[in-house]
């Protein structure tokens, strides 16, 4: 028996990819002959493992599939005629419509991948979802197999490599004078990066005396959302904001400098999955203030604080209260670690593991 | 856990000022339309956005330059490729306002031309 996970894109450092590459070394570990299969192969990842689809060999009956779903693709209708077990690993997939403005092949490949999830509803033994919104989701749409929530594999380790020295100097010595909010995620609409920049003008406006000031650093890259920040960029040039930057693409250890010099991470995302950066912030010690919408508040657990509201001056005084009020920040921390155990390695590899014997072999643990 | 989420949001809460920021720019409702601020060539494209009847050209200025809330920027004027105000297309610009029938005419006609957005400040 061979385990194949499958996936359209594998692609360097976003969370699918680092999930699937996690779930590879995982199920190595624990004896099943693994390889992963993509339509699209980052160059940087150069593993004996990892294989274009192309050249997946003949399944057998008893192979195994891991299927990863999270974006329209031709691919996903071929899982169906596969002659052997197919698992699903439902990662979401973001509405067309925040897209509809900026890139319509995105769009398209949305909207593609919301019709195929329905298509492929009576196509898997079971499945794995990132959170309970992703399951409620494929419930809706009937799938009827067992589904079970397992967080994302975070590669937790890679959290410990050096950050940026030029960033943690640039950003992080003058911590009295000037504060740091960052949002580390793709420059896309449906995380609606123009309520950081409303949050941003709100805060400037009722905040002004104050002696210490704030930056608002959103890190991500525009690949393919290019229309969607140069809008945003326009945006805080009309507000007359000098205290927003746009990184975009930057390398890892400089996501790293920022996640280390930050004071707080700023998500008014609405469409999330999952969204690893919330983690990371807690990785980090680094106070959340979400907006909660989709899989946020359940990412979030109890710890943070959660925004219910994106009224511009609620968000500026809610954040004003998690960057100054010290005792408030060290219970946000405390929290946020307490939390960060629920997506230690350990639990959540064990759960995937648990429940993929109970799937494959009917063995409970 | 703590409560941490209460007591921020009951001291926000006191402060009364939810609501009490106006944000002078409706991204949401202009997403996907917005050209680059500061001297700036619409791109033909977003032409098409002023076609549609809800988007309103309000005069802010109606002697000397004219100043219109226009997709969310400041029209200063419309210029042609010389850099020459039009002063006739800029009237028209105006007078389109009460004549909406003029529009389509109007838009016809300024679609051809360089158009420069320029942002200043609120004109009273």
């Amino acid at each position: 028996m061979r385990v194949v996970q499958i996936l359209v894109t594998l692609s360097f450092g976003d969370a699918v990819s680092n999930d699937c590459l996690a779930i590879h070394k995982l199920l190595e570990k624990n004896g099943y002959k693994s390889s992963i299969f993509a339509e699209n192969i980052d160059k940087r990842i150069n593993a004996s493992y990892v294989k274009k689809y192309s050249s997946l060999p003949k399944l057998k009956a008893d192979d195994v599939i891991l299927y990863h779903l999270s974006t329209g693709s031709e691919l996903n209708l071929k899982v169906k005629d596969f002659p052997c077990r197919k698992f699903l690993i439902y990662h979401n997939i973001t509405p067309s419509h925040y897209f509809a403005s900026y890139n319509g092949a995105t769009t398209k490949l949305c909207a593609m991948g919301a019709d195929e999830t329905i298509l492929l509803k009576d196509t898997f033994e079971a499945g794995f979802c990132d959170s309970q919104y992703n399951l409620d989701e494929l419930r809706k749409v009937g799938y009827t197999c067992p589904l079970v929530v397992r967080p994302i594999l975070i590669p937790f380790e890679d959290y410990k490599k050096k950050p940026s020295q030029e960033i943690v100097d640039k950003f992080g010595s003058n911590k009295d004078e000037v504060k740091n909010v960052i949002f580390v995620g793709r420059i896309a609409p449906n995380k609606c990066q123009e309520d950081i920049v409303s949050t941003a003008y709100a805060y400037n406006k009722l905040f002004s005396d104050e002696k210490c000031k704030v930056r608002f650093i959103l890190v991500g890259s525009a690949n393919g959302t290019e229309k969607y920040l140069a809008e945003l960029t326009a945006y805080a040039k009309i507000l007359e904001l000098d205290n927003v930057i746009f990184t975009n693409q930057i390398p890892f250890d400089e996501i790293l400098g920022f996640y280390k010099t930050a004071d707080c991470l700023l998500c008014m995302s609405e469409h999330e999955g999952f969204c690893v950066p919330l983690v990371e912030a807690m990785c980090f010690d680094v106070p959340i203030l979400a907006y909660s919408a989709t899989a946020v508040p359940e990412t979030m657990g109890d710890c943070g604080v959660l925004l219910e509201t994106k009224d511009p001056a609620t968000s500026a005084m809610y954040l004003h209260e998690v960057l100054f009020e010290n005792d408030l920040r060290s219970q946000i921390i405390e929290d946020e670690r307490e939390r960060l155990k629920h997506f230690s390695y350990d639990v959540v590899s064990k759960i995937f593991i648990d429940t993929l014997k109970q799937y494959i072999e009917g063995v409970e643990s | 856990m703590s409560n941490v989420r209460k007591i921020i949001a009951e001291k926000v809460a006191s402060t009364n000022l939810s609501g009490t920021i106006a944000i002078p720019f409706d991204f949401k409702k202009l997403r996907g339309k917005i050209t680059p601020s500061g001297t700036t060539r619409i791109p033909e494209e977003n032409i098409d956005i002023i076609r549609k009847p809800d988007v309103v050209l309000v005069p802010h200025n109606p002697i000397g330059r004219v100043c219109s809330w226009f997709m969310g920027f400041f029209v200063y004027g419309i210029y042609n490729s010389q850099n020459k105000l039009n002063k006739e297309l800029t009237s028209v610009l105006l007078e389109s306002e009460r004549l909406a029938d003029e529009r389509e005419e109007l838009l016809r006609r300024i679609s051809d031309l360089d158009i420069r957005l320029m942002k200043m400040e609120t004109s009273k």
